[in-house]
Order: structure tokens, then C-alpha cells, then sequence
């Protein structure tokens, strides 16, 4: 009897010695979960970011296009201008701005300048609102081509 | 010490019995939803690309050739969009429908085209049911507005 139990001592301390590995792979994920759901969350606003962009070119475009058929360049801003108040503001897009309008006659070209204020879906800090700029130049088509 | 040994469960197999549940889970949750994801955005690329033709096509021909339902606007080039591999991205329930309207913009004959269409999940995952692009169709409407290249097109 004595024998046997001075054989069981050393299992018992080597069992204390073996660390709890049972709480490792919940660290992990957490870790991992607070490394990937960042990135997943910046994903989206970079997608949303890039929509926006491309609608902003595409509308600094139509107004440029617009503003070409004018004769100068007061007429040419107001139609900038109407152009841009068919933008649908949402809560995305909060806001569409006309930057510049050039109606330059020398050169036969006017360029526009848009800046659009885009709401980011998921916010982080110091990136909650991104203001894109989109210029765009077309030639005037209201008068004859300069020689 | 060697009852004790035999005493303890021999967990060798516990690793493949629970790869059973783990990969459901996994495929059904994780891979399955993630693969309809994709093929939603880019069924929602190749509508964008749908519309932008229809778009080019409009601004230049006359408005009656625009709003002809038989028309290469509104039949043909959606007929050869689906016939292409990057329509082929987009598995529709039924044909685009698409709608034209003119309007004049500060002087200007403006055209505006919305093309809809209701997409197909690559998947159908009957766990998150009536969920669009999961397990119901995706319905897009794309809208965009351009300058008649002609205005006199606005007229015939």
C-alpha cells in the first residue's frame, strides 16, 4: 500500500504542470474576429466610397456636356447648376456642390468641377464624411471651333 | 497506473466526428452565403454594364427607335448582353425590363434609361428563407441620365 501510493505522487504533478490549453482557442478567435470584422466593415465603405466616386464623374460629365451648348459662361453655370439639383440626395450622398465652372472660348473648352459629400455607411474615426471632387471638360459646341 | 491510463476515453476520434457538423456549418453559414455574395455583386456589375449600353445606344438614335420595344435598345442589346459571358454572370428569372423617358434640362434633351432585372442566387441556402440574394432573387434597378448627343432627336 505504501508503495502505491508514493507511484501515484508523480503523476499527479506532472498533470499540474501541463498548462490549461483550453481557453487558447477562444482568444484566438476573438483576436481574429476583432481583426477581421474591421476589415470587412472597411470594405463596404470602400465599395459605397467608389460608387459615389464614379456617380460623381459621371454627373460632372453630363453637367460639362450641358454647359457646352451654352453661349457663356453665366448661362453655362446655370445649367451646371440644373443639372445638379437632379442629383437625389440620400443618406449617402449628403450633399453635391459645384466647385468651378470655366467657359473658356479661347480654347474652345469648358471644364466643371463637382465636389460630392458622401456619408460613409459605417463610420470609423476621422472617416465619417468623404468629400469627392470629379472634374470633367468638354468643348464648346455653341460656337464655331476657334482656328 | 496503468488502470489509470486505461481508465481515461481515448479522444483520437473526437476530431473526425465533429468535421461532420463543423463543415455543415461551415458551408451552410460561412462558404455558401459569402459564394452568393460575389455572384450578387457581380450579377449587380453586369446589370450596371447592361444599362450603360442601353444608355449609349439611346443618347444616339432617335427617340422613336429609343422606346421601340423591338428595338436594339430595349430587345437587341439585351438579348446580346445575355448571349455574352458577363451577362452569363447574371442569371436572370426573366428578360430586363427597361424604361425610357426624355426630359429638357436647362435647355438640353436629356434621356434617362432604367434597366431592371431580378437576379438568381448562384445557391440557394434554404436556411435564411425569403433573404434576396441568399435563397429569393436579387432585383436591381439601375437608373442613368445623359445629353441626347442630337437634340433634334427628341422630335422623331
Amino acid at each position: 500500500m505504501k508503495k502505491r501510493k508514493n507511484s501515484r505522487r508523480p503523476l499527479r504533478k506532472w498533470s499540474a504542470l501541463v498548462p490549461n490549453s483550453k481557453g487558447q482557442s477562444l482568444i484566438e478567435v476573438m483576436l481574429g474576429l476583432l481583426i477581421i470584422i474591421p476589415i470587412g466593415l472597411a470594405a463596404v465603405d470602400i465599395v459605397v466610397l467608389t460608387q459615389a466616386s464614379q456617380n460623381n464623374e459621371e454627373l460632372a460629365e453630363t453637367a460639362a456636356r450641358a454647359a457646352s451648348t451654352k453661349g457663356n459662361e453665366a448661362s453655362a453655370t446655370n445649367a451646371v447648376q440644373q443639372i445638379v439639383q437632379r442629383v437625389t440626395l440620400n443618406n449617402v450622398v449628403q450633399d453635391v456642390q459645384i466647385d468651378d465652372v470655366k467657359y473658356d472660348l479661347g480654347k474652345g473648352m469648358v471644364s466643371v468641377s463637382l465636389i460630392m459629400t458622401v456619408k460613409v455607411p459605417i463610420p470609423f474615426p476621422n472617416f465619417n464624411t468623404i468629400s469627392c471632387r470629379a472634374d470633367a471638360i468638354q468643348p464648346i459646341v455653341s460656337t464655331p471651333a476657334p482656328r | 497506473m496503468q488502470k489509470v491510463v486505461r481508465a481515461k476515453r481515448n479522444q483520437r476520434g473526437s476530431a473526425i466526428s465533429e468535421m461532420a457538423p463543423a463543415l455543415f456549418l461551415l458551408l451552410v453559414v460561412a462558404v455558401f452565403p459569402v459564394l452568393d455574395l460575389i455572384f450578387d455583386g457581380l450579377g449587380y456589375c453586369a446589370v450596371v454594364t447592361l444599362n450603360n449600353l442601353q444608355l449609349r445606344e439611346a443618347v444616339r438614335v432617335p427617340k422613336s427607335q429609343a422606346i421601340d420595344p423591338n428595338g436594339a435598345v430595349q430587345l437587341g442589346i439585351p438579348n446580346n448582353w445575355r448571349a455574352s459571358a458577363f451577362g452569363g454572370l447574371a442569371p436572370l428569372m426573366a428578360d430586363p425590363v427597361t424604361e425610357v423617358s426624355y426630359d429638357v434640362v436647362a435647355g438640353n434633351a436629356m434621356l434617362t434609361i432604367s434597366t431592371t432585372v431580378s437576379v438568381r442566387p448562384l445557391l440557394v441556402v434554404p436556411f435564411f428563407p425569403n433573404v434576396p440574394g441568399l435563397s429569393a432573387p436579387m432585383p436591381f434597378t439601375i437608373t442613368t441620365s445623359r445629353i441626347l448627343e442630337n437634340p433634334g432627336f427628341l422630335n422623331y
